[in-house]
């Protein structure tokens, strides 16, 4: 400790604490009081939810089904709650604390590399602040991730160099630096490339930079230093492998089949981008970095390219000692920045080749977040170099000159640690930035209280969060849009909450059963909710409405649905409300360790075992076949039947005629015959008496006998009105006075509102004048050719617009409007000639006409019916238009008749809800038999295509000199093939689908390959939100590929089209060819699925097994089993190799529920269950003290002998002694 | 020049004429002026991108990095004939 306080070691650690004293300074300008930072990838610095099971093995923090995990690897982070805890703080401090340590940590290592070689205490500290203060972690904050990163390979760097230059470096130094890479775990690749680095790359730059013998010297020393780094750090390195080598549980998501699907994340990988840190692939979207527009202005972005001035200059200015240090560091820079580009010009097929390759070098991915850590501390270095060259150079300058050298050369360094100032102004955590909310970030209080309230309750119980994420970064009406984590860092009981494109995954047997219980209430298909709730151990439920819905391309459900039918939904009882809802099942408790009666042989296929346990009872389990399809490399729908002696299931697919049907071979047996829903069944209404009805006309036969059909939904009409329309949930109106309504999908708690003639008629008049409403620019009327034929009788007027350029068009007005009123338009079109009628109905006081669907193409008269509500009261016009378009484009020619304009008014509205559909009981002999499901919708929704447009035109090039072409040629078979070329721009054709809406479930498929150059896409384009929709999407296509997607109606469109694109020659001299064919979008026939399950045949009542059981940690159970014979016994977690049974002979595994953990057992008994990896990694947990004793022990033990100090004492003597300060005594060695 | 020469009709010796040099000396004076036009043309990139001419910036920044990248083994050359010299 002496030693520690000597005057010399205080002033070699001079730099090293300056630096740290500017971290503390930068990272304490980044936070706001009571807030968190927290946005992106990373969830609030809360770990209250994982705390109890931090230090297991196997845990519930990447899955609620339970997963073989490494929680300990963030043991820092509890370490810092627990210490602000301790002084009454809370988990805000602790994060601003964390953040000072780790962003001190990068700095001090940093300094400490370059502190190897420089001397000069400037130098050292312009590295380390360099190290703080640059592009990449302008980019890359807040998080820590990175941050640990770079200061972990910095200073395990710094510490080999120190090695290889044979300095004092005791080997137990390398345990203790490698214990930060702990939270590296949950990046594998970067996990990879630091060790990789610490491993061999040391040893490489010692090489380079200090001579053979030094890298010999390290090596030796690595030698020594191993058995300390793994004794260090056993703790974490144990659980880590055990997860990532079969421990179960989650699985992994992150994929790398194709370099290019990287490719996106390099696009600003440029060279002058890398050299000047800045190269990230959000630089340019400023809902991410909002400070970067800043950053590129004129007066200020010319400072960027100082930094690789001052780098390069590094050798030209180094001492002599220096120079093959800086050449070395330079030669490795050169490869780093080559590699740091990916895909990038120039010679991105050298690094293709090494992406396709090179062993592992699919690590670098997006290369310039794992190099790019490194190019942070060689920069460091080398800037350390080149300060303490200019300082020489400064000090050999004439002594009245000094001050203006010393200035000449501090300028371009500060300008360079100046110009990323977000990270010293706290500007780097933005407030304001486009779409996205703050990064400081306050939790809602109400989740505090409920995981209180929930932890409160000890007995076991997994908690369900609903709805359920449409992609694991989710926006909340608290200021939070990231990682949607917060229930699992709050709750302690294991949290079920499914994040989709994360890391991990559930199996898909447990993410089936999610799915459905989310799909049965939105269905109203409720009697299945409980029973899959039982099955996944939930015992309660949290809807939550806290989430931002609207967002463009975000589909979640209905939170609001959601309630209302878990309001239903048998044994729940809402024990929380507010922002918050939370649903107590039954008595609040679910056991995680259970017998099952009976267990059903279940397909592979994961939802047919979730539509199973929908339908059995609590006492009923599945064991479902292994899944040994080969994995599809574009989406496919599987409906075929899946068929064991137990289970039939069949989801019902859409048809392009007539009704499906399917042949299934069963066993003989009585059969348990239910239609799971999978979206909203679309039921046709139809008015009858004084009741409307709504029917859903599919009934589901076996062998010809009609066997399940939906009760029909009677909602009784008001008295003496007459009910022309209605609206189901949704703005789209289904009109009821025509031969065949259309079907209205009807869900949970759907609004259904009743509209009928207003009992005051629409003041509508005649057609006005034609007039020109396209006049986009003077012209003489005579030259426009604009005229308007009347012909027909006053009740049948036909009006013709003719227009040889603008727009010839007539109103019709609707006067003296009410606020509210609603207006219901009907007419009929046709073209004669040009471009695609139009038709707008525009209301006083709005920007422009009522969002609605184009009309048709079409030579033939088409019905248009319009719906429209007064926003205020005035006029209501109805403008019919023959509009030129383009100019010079031909003439258009436009026929409109029969206009009625209809006022309505709501006469009644209800909340509704889907009959049930009964379960029935049929028998069949063993063989095969016919399922069909009759009278439901058959065909695509499909319009014929439409002619060759040009999608992108970017230039003033024409569709032919663009090189755009299509065609369509038909079969032998009748299908159509869809030709699309295209030299430059994009060519497309698009179909109108129709009455995207009436059903509740579509499916899209179509087969497509690449003919020459580039590979098929296609949009279904939303009119309304105005975007293409989120679809699955290809891996490789493989000659002729086979897509097909199940999709929902978006309720806020107005129209959907789906457009064929032929995408262009990149290189725009080439002309692309792709083909499409089969292409169909089709409601399915049903939106249920068929399931069948074999009844238990009749046997002699037995008393039902029972078990007691306790819980002794989260990897151990054991109990006693009660059961007069062969029984099952399941516990509520993944199954996974590692969970063993003993205490039972005859015991054989089996996974239930398509993911529980389950033994068969010949009898009743006491057992144990353990998760057996557990145990070991509680070995290495215990080793962590030990260890660290006896490296402590050794480091104090065993020093160098004397003779030997290194350059240390010489290195800090004064040049110009004029004083000397006069030690205490007791301070003074002996002489 | 040399008096004893003078009047012989033998040419001086030339003061100035370089010395042979070896290849690791001209390296050791080469790289140093190739990454001195290296870093001159880092530098220069700033008013160019600040002026709008990313395309000029990007062909620098290449021709910068080439001429580091020759300066180095020139550089590692350079040095390995000091230290022969010393």
């Amino acid at each position: 400790m002496r030693a520690l306080l000597t005057r010399a070691a205080l002033v070699a650690a001079r730099p090293y604490l300056i630096v740290l004293a500017l971290d503390v300074f930068i990272v304490s300008r980044w936070f706001r009081t009571g807030t968190f930072i927290a946005g992106g990838d990373m969830g609030a610095f809360i770990r209250r939810g994982w705390a109890p099971e931090m230090t297991w093995s196997w845990n519930h923090q990447q899955t609620g089904a339970g997963s073989a995990g490494y929680t300990m690897a963030r043991a820092f982070e509890f370490i810092l709650i627990w210490l602000c805890r301790l002084v009454g703080l809370t988990e805000y401090s602790a994060q601003w604390l964390y953040y000072t340590c780790i962003y001190g940590l990068v700095g001090f290592g940093v300094a400490y590399l370059a502190g190897a070689f420089v001397r000069s205490h400037a130098a050292i500290v312009v590295a380390g602040t360099f190290g703080m203060a640059n592009g990449f972690f302008l980019t890359r904050l807040p998080n820590p991730l990175n941050v640990i990163s770079v200061g972990s390979v910095a200073f395990i760097t710094g510490v080999a160099m120190r090695a290889a230059l044979g300095r004092r470096m005791p080997s137990p130094i390398a345990g203790f630096a490698l214990m930060p890479t702990s939270f590296l775990s949950f990046n594998p690749p970067m996990l990879v490339v630091a060790y990789a680095w610490a491993v061999a790359g040391t040893p490489v730059l010692a090489f380079l930079l200090l001579g053979r013998t030094a890298a010999g010297r390290l090596l030796k020393w690595f030698v020594a230093a191993a058995p300390w780094a793994i004794g260090l750090n056993a703790w974490w390195l144990v659980p880590l492998a055990q997860s990532f080598v079969g421990g179960g549980g989650a699985t992994a998501n992150a994929t790398f089949a194709d370099p290019t699907n990287w490719s996106w994340s390099q696009v600003n990988n440029l060279p002058p981008n890398i050299l000047t840190m800045v190269a990230n692939w959000a630089w340019f979207l400023p809902q991410y970095l909002p400070f970067a527009a800043g950053l590129d202005r004129p007066w200020w972005i010319w400072i960027r390219y100082l930094l690789p001035a001052l780098v390069f200059v590094a050798p030209l200015l180094a001492s002599r000692r220096l120079r093959r240090v800086a050449l070395g560091m330079l030669a490795v820079i050169l490869v780093f920045v080559f590699l740091a580009k990916g895909l990038r010009p120039p010679l991105s097929g050298l690094n293709l080749f090494l992406y396709l390759h090179a062993p592992g070098f699919w690590l670098f991915r997006e290369p310039m977040s794992k190099l790019g850590q490194l190019l942070v501390s060689f920069f460091g270095v080398m800037l350390a170099v080149t300060v303490e060259g200019m300082l020489s150079r400064v000090r050999r300058a004439a002594h009245r000159l000094r001050p203006f050298t010393y200035a000449a050369a501090a300028t371009p360094v500060l300008l360079v640690l100046a110009y990323p100032y977000p990270i010293w102004t706290g500007g780097v955590m933005p407030d304001e930035r486009p779409t996205q909310p703050s990064m400081h970030v306050r939790v809602a209080p109400e989740w505090w209280d409920v995981a209180a309230r929930i932890d409160a309750d000890p007995r076991p119980g997994k908690v369900f969060v609903l709805p359920l994420d449409d992609y694991y970064q989710m926006p909340t009406t608290w200021g939070f849009f990231g990682a949607d984590s917060i229930a699992n860092l709050l709750i302690q009981h294991p949290v079920v909450q499914p994040k989709p494109d994360g890391y991990f995954g559930d199996v898909p047997g447990f993410a089936a059963d999610l799915r459905l219980i989310e799909s049965a209430l939105l269905a109203g298909d409720l009697t299945a909710v409980p029973k899959l709730l039982g099955a996944i151990g939930a015992s309660r439920v949290i809807v939550r409405h806290d989430l931002v819905r609207g967002l463009p391309n975000r589909y979640f459900a209905d939170d609001r649905v959601l309630a209302a039918a878990m309001a239903r939904v048998p044994g729940a009882t809402l024990e929380t409300d507010g922002l918050l809802q939370v649903w107590r099942l039954g008595s609040g408790s679910s056991p995680t360790v259970r017998t099952y009666d009976r267990v059903l042989d279940a397909p592979a296929r994961a939802d047919a075992g979730a539509a199973v346990l929908g339908t059995v009872g609590s006492r009923t389990a599945i064991a479902a076949r292994p899944d040994t399809s080969v994995a599809a490399t574009s989406p496919q729908v599987d409906d075929s039947a899946a068929v064991t002696p137990d289970v039939v299931h069949w989801p019902v697919p859409a048809v392009d005629s007539g009704a499906p049907a399917t042949t299934v071979q069963v066993a003989a047996g009585r059969y348990t015959l239910a239609q799971r829903a999978r979206a909203a069944p679309a039921l046709f209404p139809r008015v009858d008496g004084g009741s409307l009805l709504l029917e859903d006309p599919t009934v589901v036969t076996v062998d010809g006998k009609a066997v399940s059909r939906r009760p029909v939904l009677r909602v009784p009409l008001p008295a003496g009105r007459r009910v022309l329309a209605i609206q189901a949930g949704t703005r789209r109106t289904v009109s009821l006075d025509v031969a065949k309504p259309a079907s209205v999908p009807v869900g949970s708690a759907t609004g259904l509102t009743l509209l009928a003639a207003a009992r005051t008629p629409a003041r509508v008049s005649g057609f006005s004048p034609v007039f020109d409403c396209n006049n986009y620019e003077p012209r003489p009327w005579a030259e426009l050719g604009l005229t308007a034929r009347m012909t027909g009788t006053a009740k049948k007027r036909t009006v013709r617009l003719s227009a040889a350029d603008h727009a010839a068009c007539t109103r019709v007005v609707v006067r003296d409007a009410a606020p509210g009123q609603i207006y219901r338009v009907r007419l009929q079109y046709r073209r004669l000639a040009g471009p695609r009628p139009q038709i707008c109905l525009w209301q006083t006081g709005a920007a422009g006409c009522e969002l609605a669907a184009r009309l048709a193409l079409s030579d033939r008269w088409t019905s248009y019916e319009g719906v429209v509500t007064m926003d205020a009261g005035g006029e209501l016009q109805i403008i019919l238009h023959a509009d030129v378009g383009l100019r010079l484009a031909p003439k258009a020619v436009t026929e409109y008749r029969a206009v009625q304009v209809q006022a309505l008014e709501e006469v009644g509205s209800r909340e509704v809800w889907p009959p049930v559909v009964p379960e029935t009981s049929v028998d069949l002999t063993a063989g095969r038999h016919v399922l069909r499901v009759e009278g439901g919708p058959a065909g695509s929704v499909l319009a014929p295509f439409e002619s060759l447009e040009d999608c992108y035109r970017y230039d003033d090039q024409s569709a032919e000199q663009a090189g755009l072409a299509a065609d369509a040629q038909v079969g032998v078979d009748g299908e159509t093939t869809y030709t699309l070329k295209a030299v430059s721009h994009l060519a497309c054709i698009g179909s109108t689908a129709g009455d995207v809406g009436a059903a509740s479930l579509y499916e899209l498929s179509m087969q497509a390959r690449s003919v020459a150059l580039r590979n098929p896409k296609f949009c279904l384009y939303l009119r309304g939100p105005d975007l293409c929709r989120k679809l699955p999407s290809v891996a490789v296509y493989q000659g002729w590929t086979r897509y097909e997607a199940l999709i929902p109606p978006d309720p806020n469109t107005v129209e959907t089209r789906l457009y064929l694109y032929g995408l262009r020659d990149l290189a725009g001299k080439q002309q692309s060819e792709v083909e499409y064919r089969g292409v169909r979008l089709r409601p399915v026939a049903s939106s249920s699925s068929v399931v069948l399950v074999r009844q238990a045949p009749a046997a002699p009542a037995v008393p039902a097994p029972s078990v007691t059981w306790t819980r002794s940690n989260p990897a151990q159970f054991s109990g006693t089993v009660t059961a007069a014979g062969a029984t099952t016994l399941a516990l509520t977690e993944s199954a996974a190799p590692g969970w063993r049974l003993s205490g039972i002979e005859g015991a054989t595994k089996v996974t239930l529920q398509g993911w529980m953990s389950g033994w068969s057992l010949p009898g009743g008994g006491t057992f144990a269950v353990r998760y057996g990896p557990a145990r070991v990694a509680r070995y290495a947990f215990y080793l962590l003290p030990v260890t660290v004793t006896v490296a402590a022990v050794f480091m104090y033990a065993v020093r160098l002998p004397p003779g030997r100090p290194g350059v240390w004492d010489v290195r800090h003597r004064r040049r110009r002694v004029r004083w000397r300060p006069r030690w205490p005594s007791w301070a003074r060695r002996a002489r | 020049m040399s008096f004893d020469d003078a009047g012989t009709g033998a040419r001086p010796r030339a003061r100035h004429r370089r010395p042979h040099r070896s290849l690791t000396e001209l390296a050791g004076s080469l790289w140093r002026r190739a990454l001195g036009l290296a870093v001159v043309l880092f530098a220069a990139c700033g008013p160019a991108h600040a002026f709008g001419q990313t395309g000029l910036v990007f062909h620098t920044t290449l021709l910068g990095l080439a001429l580091a990248g020759l300066a180095v083994p020139l550089g590692l050359a350079g040095l390995r004939h000091e230290d022969l010299a010393d």
